[in-house]
């Protein structure tokens, strides 16, 4: 009798825990395109032999394919990717600054401006001519003010993506210690204990994205993620990230410019200044995009307008206007003269005396009497061949500008694909060991229902072999 | 190697982008007929790009005003000539009635020629070209020569650029041609000329010969020099529209794509992506177990 019952006992044991191995490969079917779904495995053993058991099979618990190579690796490459996508992405646009379309660029506005100053040359005291001179030189400043206006737009925005980053940091590292403490305190080798930890990676790979970090798994199933010589979280304290602007060059007042700052609050409830260890992630991106490569291209403009404009007005000054005067300044800037780098661009204007009043443009030599013939005028126009600062041409400068930042996309969108390639390669890792193959999964399925089928006839045979004794007695 | 699904569906996702971004590139090419359209197309072409555009807009504006200068030299050449001519017929008149042999009412009609001629001296001297008065130096919007026949420009030069940092003079000296800064004033010496034949006065006709003479010397004097200006000005265009045609036809082999080339790069593109959505489909629909279920 208790051997006929121990069979019994033991096809439940088969039933239990071969539907068991069958929800498991359903769960991997049903999870293969879930985005950091580990494949799992139910682990079938021996049940021991006891006064009740007759041996048998248990589901001990529920394994999830996890290899840590691989998803250090796919974390890396994520923070690498993340600061090439956003640096490709700023220098991006940065490059439409400089290309606006055919006949608008600065190149463009130089032309017309020494061309109007030609037209002058051949007509001194013509009245007309004199305001086409204004308005391409209202139209040259316009360009410059326009171009570091979009400069400084573009750096403004990438702070508030930095920003925005870094809130989506603090939510994730919130996210994952709540995580943390159901893996702690969930059953190990359970399916739900393999969820939490698909989700928790998930999220630990997006925060990866954003800022470069280090995982340390601790006994407990918990994780500690370290970035920049900070523990951001660890032992349910997470301290959060921030951004803010302090000034670019500290030791210098007048720099309006900015940069970013990151801090990470320690222990101790004190802000920790990061921003130099920041080397990966999208935070890193935007930082070299928003206070290197722009402020690059922003202090060129500033630059070329400074010494643009200041060739400019020496060489006007050197003449006379249509009364014989020594004429104005023809750039200026709002506070006067014109204002010296940085924020030359941004600043620079065209003289509203002048432009109320176009006699006062100096055409002519200082040596002959109004209105004194065109030497000013072409010494003028004469400025597209001369070298600014004995750094180029007006031309060469511009020129120099958009290579230069040319070179930076080039070299962004390279470093993109590099990564792109390198973290599909890793993402590729990470799915040879822990991803869902359908074969696999259909394999097992059937493997699984089998034995499923075979316990049903074991349990069908000792209740026969039960129901003849039974009729016996 | 452990090929899950979703390793084929990551190649072939990856494979199939990187053909349609070759494909748009290309395509972008050809639409635009242009290899660089941005710096970061191939950032030393565009600052050569860049550069020469500049040059080209440089030397374009410099053929323009060579060749609007040498336009109003040949006008003023022509105007010089004809007041030239006008000297030379208001010479014929002096040395006609400095002859006692003709009458007071001839002198009277010599007189009123000699007056109309005044009249188109000064129309010719206030002649307008494109760049303004021709004879009045610098000051060209100003007539030269005023209601009272006194001349009021001055003697300055225009000067234009001919080749990077040459300049030279692209207006002539109305001043020493049509007033006293030349030698001799053509609308006084014209004035008593009429004066003269109105009072009969024959000595006076006579002693005005040799100043008609001097005028007429000091005008063609100006024309010459109009006319050297005028062979400086063109053979300055010549060889400026060389240097434009050529930098214009190396800037466009630089700048635009070479249809023919870009088309073939567009076709084995395109038969690439088509190939790769070829195994694509192979791969995707590759026999799997699920299949014999």
């Amino acid at each position: 009798m208790s051997n006929l019952l121990g069979v019994l006992s033991t096809a439940q044991s088969g039933l239990l825990a071969n539907s068991a191995a069958i929800a498991v490969a359903g769960e991997n079917i049903t999870g293969a395109n879930t985005p950091g779904f580990s494949r799992r495995t139910a682990q079938l053993e021996n049940r021991s032999l006891s006064a009740s058991t007759a041996g048998g099979v248990t589901v001990a618990g529920v394994t999830r394919a996890f290899d840590q190579f691989s998803t250090r690796a796919l974390i890396s490459e994520q923070s690498l990717w993340g600061a090439a996508d956003a640096r490709a992405s700023a220098m991006n646009r940065a490059e439409g600054v400089l290309q606006p379309g055919d006949g608008f660029g600065l190149d463009d506005r130089f032309g017309e401006f020494f061309q109007s100053w030609q037209e002058l040359a051949n007509k001194p005291d013509d009245l007309a001519l004199r305001r086409d001179v204004i308005v391409k030189s209202q139209a040259l400043v316009q360009t410059f003010n326009s171009m570091s206006h979009d400069v400084e737009a573009i750096r403004s925005s990438l702070y508030s993506e930095a920003q925005t980053v870094v809130d989506e940091v603090n939510v994730r590292l919130e996210k994952i210690n709540v995580l943390n403490n159901k893996v702690v305190s969930t059953s190990k080798e359970t399916s739900g204990r393999a969820e939490i930890m698909d989700e928790r990676d998930r999220l630990i790979r997006e925060v990866s994205e954003r800022i470069s970090i280090n995982v340390v798994e601790h006994g407990n199933g918990s994780v500690a993620l370290l970035s920049s010589g900070v523990a951001l979280l660890d032992a349910g304290v997470v301290r959060s990230l921030a951004v803010s602007l302090q000034p670019y060059d500290a030791s210098t007042p007048a720099d309006p410019r900015t940069a970013l700052k990151f801090e990470a609050t320690l222990p101790n409830g004190t802000p920790r200044d990061i921003t130099t260890r920041v080397t990966g992630g999208r935070l890193a991106g935007l930082r070299e995009a928003r206070d290197s490569d722009l402020i690059d291209l922003a202090a060129d403009l500033d630059a070329l307008a400074y010494d643009f404009a200041t060739e400019a007005n020496t060489r006007h000054a050197a003449g006379v206007d249509l009364d014989g005067n020594v004429p104005p300044d023809l750039f200026v800037g709002g506070l006067g003269p014109i204002p010296a780098p940085p924020g030359t661009a941004a600043g620079l204007l065209f003289n509203v005396a002048i432009d109320a009043d176009r006699r006062l443009l100096g055409a002519a030599s200082a040596l002959n009497p109004p209105p004194g013939g065109n030497e000013i005028a072409l010494s003028l126009a004469a400025i597209q061949q001369a070298s600014l600062a004995a750094q180029g041409t007006p031309a060469e400068r511009v020129a120099q500008i958009a290579a230069k930042t040319g070179n930076k996309v080039v070299s962004a969108e390279s470093e993109l694909r590099l990564r792109e390639s390198t973290r599909s390669h890793a993402e590729q890792m990470r799915e040879e060991s822990s991803g869902v193959s359908l074969d696999e999964e259909m394999i097992n399925l059937t493997k699984f229902q089998r034995a499923f089928q075979a316990s049903t006839r074991v349990l069908q045979v000792a209740d026969q072999l039960l129901q003849e004794l039974v009729e016996k007695l | 190697m452990r090929v899950t699904e979703n390793v084929r569906f990551l190649y072939s996702a990856r494979v199939l982008a990187e053909g349609a971004e070759s494909m748009l590139r290309l395509s972008t090419q050809i639409a635009s007929g242009q290899k660089v359209t941005k710096p970061s197309d191939a950032p030393s072409v565009y600052a050569s790009i860049v550069q020469r555009s500049d040059f080209i807009s440089r030397l374009g504006a410099r053929r323009d005003t060579l060749d609007r200068s040498a336009s109003d030299l040949r006008l003023a050449e022509g105007s010089l000539a004809s007041a030239a001519d006008l000297l030379v017929r208001a010479r014929e008149i002096a040395v006609q009635f400095a002859d006692p042999a003709n009458g007071q009412p001839e002198r009277d009609a010599a007189a009123k020629e000699v007056a109309a001629l005044r009249q188109q001296l000064v129309a010719i001297a206030n002649t307008k070209g494109q760049r303004g008065y021709l004879f009045s130096g610098t000051q060209t919007s100003t007539a030269p020569i005023d209601a009272t026949g006194a001349f009021v420009g001055d003697d300055l030069p225009l000067n234009v650029e001919y080749a990077d940092g040459q300049y030279t003079r692209a207006n002539v000296d109305g001043k020493y041609a049509f007033s006293a800064a030349g030698g001799t004033d053509p609308f006084a010496l014209l004035a008593q000329l009429e004066t003269d034949l109105t009072g009969g006065n024959l000595a006076a006709i006579r002693t005005s010969l040799a100043p008609l003479e001097a005028v007429h010397q000091q005008v063609t004097l100006v024309r010459t020099d109009a006319g050297v200006a005028i062979n400086r000005l063109e053979s300055s265009s010549g060889l400026t529209s060389t240097a434009l045609s050529h930098s214009e036809k190396l800037q466009a082999d630089e700048k635009q794509g070479d249809i023919a080339e870009l088309a073939t790069k567009l076709s084995l593109a395109q038969a690439a992506y088509e190939r790769s959505i070829t195994v694509t489909r192979q791969v995707l629909n590759v026999a799997s177990i699920v299949d014999k279920f």
